[in-house]
């Protein structure tokens, strides 16, 4: 990874709809390399999405929560495909230490995540569960969103 | 223009936002059959209301050179102070105060154990958790909800 290779993902990272005309005049990388950069980091999965955060709650999703799980092995595979398929899960991630996966949920009330919560449990023998309800999103998605401290990271990293 | 005919375009144009946010007005507005002066008007208003708080592009960090991404859960006695160490690192990647057992969810990104390692010696010299649970963390999905359930 070059440092200029960086430079472009944290313009991304900073704002997905940055125009290349002033990405470039920013980075002083032309706009055709710039294009083939970010063809290439899509290709190759570097990009895997670029997407817009919301506040859900102006749409009426008032419950946002952060729920551990674990199960058996053998149970494992169910969970993951049902927690992988729900549409109110948001982010799903694998986690170690004393639990299995991890998944961030958007619902409309916390009555909704009790429901999901007792439906996965009825189609899952679960070996544990918990609950952290989200009361504010401080930050997020913030690493590398900035350009003059990504250049920071990178004189570090060398 | 009834209110729910605008919270229903805004709900439309919020999902196709989720999808691919990099896309032109135009193209968004094509796909979901709205004018682009409408498309124009209604992402302005997304955008001042602080509906859509940012466009973000979700990246591979492991590609970039930074392999271990840890999920933190913490408590303290010093909310304030732990918050503020915490939204100014640069390892952090996203900090969320969270009700129940933990005060907070943080979640940040290392290039090596090494660095890892000194995140948790400055945070152990400063003598702020009372209860911790660190995680490595491993990505499946990200970011997917649709308002509506919409696929």
């Amino acid at each position: 990874m070059k440092m200029s290779d960086l430079l472009i993902v944290s313009y991304l990272r900073q704002n997905a709809r940055i125009k290349l005309t002033d990405m470039s005049r920013a980075t002083k990388i032309p706009v055709s390399t710039l294009f083939d950069k970010i063809k290439t980091f899509e290709v190759h999965g570097l990009i895997r999405k670029n997407t817009a955060l919301v506040r859900f709650e102006r749409f009426g999703y008032q419950a946002k929560a952060m729920i551990v799980f674990s199960a058996r092995k053998k149970d494992r595979q169910k969970l993951l495909e049902l927690l992988n398929k729900n549409g109110n899960v948001n982010s799903l991630c694998r986690i170690n230490n004393e639990w299995d996966y991890m998944v961030e949920v958007v619902f409309p009330g916390v009555k909704e995540v009790e429901d999901f919560l007792e439906d996965i449990e009825e189609q899952v023998n679960l070996k544990n569960k918990k609950i952290f309800y989200v009361i504010d999103e401080i930050k997020k998605e913030e690493f590398l969103a900035n350009p003059k401290t990504a250049q920071m990271i990178w004189g570090t990293q060398k | 223009m009834g209110y729910s005919k605008m919270k229903e375009r805004e709900i439309r144009l919020v999902n196709e936002f989720r999808k691919n946010s990099r896309r032109s007005l135009t193209n968004i507005g094509m796909n979901i059959d709205m004018p682009l002066s409408t498309v124009f008007k209604a992402v302005n208003r997304l955008y001042k209301g602080q509906v859509i708080t940012k466009n973000i592009c979700l990246i591979d960090f492991a590609q970039m050179g930074f392999p271990y991404k840890l999920g933190i859960f913490l408590t303290t006695g010093k909310k304030d102070e732990l918050k503020k160490f915490l939204a100014e690192h640069t390892n952090l990647n996203t900090l969320l105060r969270l009700s129940g057992d933990y005060d907070f969810y943080v979640e940040l990104i290392f290039k090596d154990m090494a660095g890892l390692q000194d995140f948790a010696d400055e945070l152990k010299d400063m003598q702020l958790i009372k209860k911790i649970s660190i995680h490595f963390v491993t990505d499946v999905k990200q970011e997917e909800f649709k308002i509506g359930g919409e696929k």
